[in-house]
C-alpha cells in the first residue's frame, strides 16, 4: 500500500448520521486534513429513529435529537454548513459545486446523501394533511396534526407506518392499509408479523391486507379520507404516507457515476472513481451477510460504514466492511430487533417464551437472521453469533 | 443543572453540566465527549453507553429488566458499578462521576 496522505480535504456530502459519523472518525482517527460536512437542512446534525417514537410521543425533545452541538464542530475543526445543498460533482477538477454557487474542492469525496420517502402519485396525495416522514420538520408537522385528529389512516404497514400507529392509537382511531398479505413482509418472517399485528390489534388499530389505495379524498384542500381500489372510502383526519423510500443519487448522472438503487460501491465502499464512496443508506454495496448486494436503512449500516470509510481513508488495507447488520423497531410495547439478513423465502424457526419471541431464520442449512420480540439480550447474543456472517445450523447448540 | 464527570480510559477527566432530564449517554453525545456511542439512542438496545458508576449507586434507580440483560452483553467486563448511561438521568442526581471502559463494541 502506498504511504496515506491524511492532509488532504474530505468533502461528505450529506449531515445525517453517516456524513457526521465519518466526520467525526476521521477527525478523531488521525485526519489533519480539511474536513467539510455539507448537509441540506438546518441546524446541528440530528437523529432521526426518535422522530417517529418518542419524539411524536413528546417524551423526547428537539434537544434530545442532536447528535452534536453545533460549537464542537469549531473545536473539531470540522467545517460544517447547514441549509446547504450541492448541486453537482465535478470529477474532473474535484469540486462539487453548492446550491449558492460556490465550490469546494475535495481529494477524497464521500457520498452520505440519505433516501426520500417514496411518494404515491395518485388524486389528493398533495392535500393538506397528508404527511410523510422523513426530516425533523415532517415529524414537527405531523405531530402538529395528529394531536386532536380522530381518524388517522395510515398507508404502508412497514416499520415507520407502524411505529405511528402505535403512537397515534392511543388518542385516534387507526386504521393501516397493507398492499400486501403481511406487515413487514420484506422485512420479517410471518410468526414476527403476526405477534406485531396482534398487538397493534389490541391497542385499536385496524389493520387491512391486499389494499390499494386509489385516491386521497379532500375537501376545500384537505383530506378527508382514503379511497381503496374496491371503492370502498375510509375516514381520515390525517393520512400518513409511509410506503418506503428511494436513495437521494441524483448527484450520479451528471458526475457519471454509477447507480440505481443507490451508489454502487465496492467493498470498501468506493464508487468507480476511487476518490468517491458512498455509504449509508445510499449505498449499493456488496453485503456478505446478505450473500447479495444490498442497500440498508438503518443508524448500524450508516455509522459501521462511516467507521469502516474512516479508517480505510486512514490505514487503507484490503478488508472490506463485513458489520453485522441489524436493527430495531419499537411499537407501542413491543421491541423488534433483528440481526443479520433474510429473504421472504427464508424458513422461520420460532421459539416463544412469556412476552419473548425469538424467530431464526435459515437458508440452506446456514443460520442468516435472528429476528427477536422483547428480548434484547438474545438479539445481542445473536449479532455476535452471525458476526463473521451466516453460520451453519447445526453448528448452534440449540 | 446537574454536573456529569467522565473519566476516560487515559484518566482524563471532562466535566460537563447537562440540561435537565437529560441522560449521561445524551450528554455525552451532544458535548462529544469520546468512549460513549449510545447507538439506539438511549432504548437500552445496544450496551455501547456502558460506564462503571464511582459515586455512590444509592441516588440511582434500580436496574431495570432490559437494562439488566443488556449489561450482560457489554464489551467491556461487568463490574457491580457497571450501568447503561442511558438510563441515568440528570433528575436523580446532582453530580455523578463515571469511568468509561476501555471498549463499547
Amino acid at each position: 500500500m502506498s504511504a496515506v496522505d491524511v492532509t488532504g480535504t474530505v468533502v461528505i456530502v450529506g449531515a445525517g448520521q453517516a456524513g457526521l459519523t465519518a466526520a467525526v472518525s476521521l477527525r478523531e482517527s488521525g485526519w489533519t486534513g480539511a474536513i467539510h460536512l455539507v448537509g441540506d437542512e438546518p441546524g446541528a446534525p440530528y437523529q432521526r429513529p426518535p422522530l417517529s417514537k418518542g419524539f411524536l410521543a413528546g417524551t423526547e425533545t428537539e434537544d434530545d435529537l442532536v447528535l452534536r452541538a453545533l460549537q464542537l464542530f469549531e473545536r473539531d475543526g470540522i467545517g460544517y454548513r447547514s441549509s446547504t445543498r450541492v448541486d453537482a460533482i465535478a470529477r474532473d477538477d474535484r469540486t462539487v459545486r453548492l446550491a449558492d454557487g460556490t465550490s469546494l474542492g475535495y481529494d477524497q469525496l464521500i457520498l452520505a446523501t440519505g433516501s426520500a420517502p417514496r411518494a404515491i402519485s395518485i388524486p389528493g396525495a398533495k392535500s393538506e394533511r397528508v404527511h410523510i416522514l422523513r426530516s425533523y420538520a415532517d415529524a414537527l408537522a405531523l405531530r402538529g396534526s395528529l394531536a386532536g385528529a380522530r381518524e388517522v389512516v395510515i398507508v404502508g404497514g412497514g416499520f415507520l407506518g407502524l411505529e405511528v400507529a402505535a403512537f397515534a392509537a392511543k388518542n385516534s382511531q387507526v386504521t393501516v392499509l397493507e398492499r400486501s398479505g403481511q406487515l413487514l413482509s420484506r422485512a420479517v418472517s410471518a410468526p414476527i408479523a403476526a405477534s406485531l399485528a396482534h398487538s397493534h390489534a389490541k391497542q385499536g388499530v385496524d389493520i387491512r391486507y391486499n389494499t390499494t389505495v386509489v385516491a386521497i379524498v379532500a375537501s376545500d384542500g384537505r383530506a378527508t379520507g382514503v379511497e381503496l381500489s374496491d371503492g370502498a372510502v375510509i375516514a381520515a383526519d390525517v393520512v400518513v404516507v409511509a410506503v418506503g423510500a428511494t436513495p437521494n443519487t441524483a448527484l450520479a448522472e451528471e458526475a457519471g457515476l454509477a447507480a440505481g438503487n443507490g451508489f454502487v460501491v465496492d467493498g470498501r465502499l468506493r464508487t468507480q472513481d476511487p476518490r468517491i464512496r458512498a455509504i449509508g443508506d445510499c449505498a449499493f454495496h456488496p453485503n456478505r451477510h446478505a450473500g447479495r448486494a444490498a442497500r440498508l436503512e438503518s443508524v448500524q449500516n450508516a455509522v459501521d460504514q462511516a467507521r469502516f470509510v474512516a479508517k480505510d481513508l486512514i490505514e487503507p488495507s484490503d478488508s472490506l466492511y463485513g458489520a453485522v447488520p441489524w436493527f430495531w423497531s419499537r411499537q407501542g410495547d413491543q421491541n423488534l430487533q433483528i440481526a443479520g439478513i433474510a429473504e421472504p423465502g427464508d424458513s422461520a424457526i420460532l421459539e416463544t417464551s412469556g412476552a419473548a419471541v425469538t424467530v431464526t431464520r435459515v437458508r440452506d442449512g446456514k443460520i442468516v437472521a435472528i429476528e427477536t420480540l422483547n428480548s434484547p439480550g438474545a438479539h445481542i447474543r445473536a449479532r455476535r453469533l452471525l458476526s463473521s456472517g451466516p453460520v451453519l445450523a447445526s453448528a448452534v447448540r440449540p | 443543572m446537574s454536573s456529569i464527570t467522565y473519566i476516560g480510559v487515559d484518566g482524563s477527566s471532562e466535566t460537563i453540566e447537562a440540561t435537565p432530564g437529560a441522560s449521561v449517554m445524551r450528554a455525552a453525545i451532544s458535548n462529544g465527549v469520546r468512549g460513549i456511542i449510545g447507538e439506539c439512542g438511549g432504548q437500552a438496545m445496544c450496551a455501547t453507553c456502558h460506564v462503571y458508576v464511582e459515586t455512590s449507586l444509592d441516588i440511582l434507580p434500580g436496574i431495570g429488566e432490559d437494562e439488566e440483560e443488556m449489561l450482560e452483553c457489554t464489551a467491556a467486563p461487568r463490574k457491580a458499578s457497571s450501568r447503561l448511561s442511558c438510563q441515568l438521568r440528570t433528575d436523580d442526581f446532582e453530580s455523578i462521576t463515571v469511568q468509561l471502559p476501555d471498549r463499547q463494541v
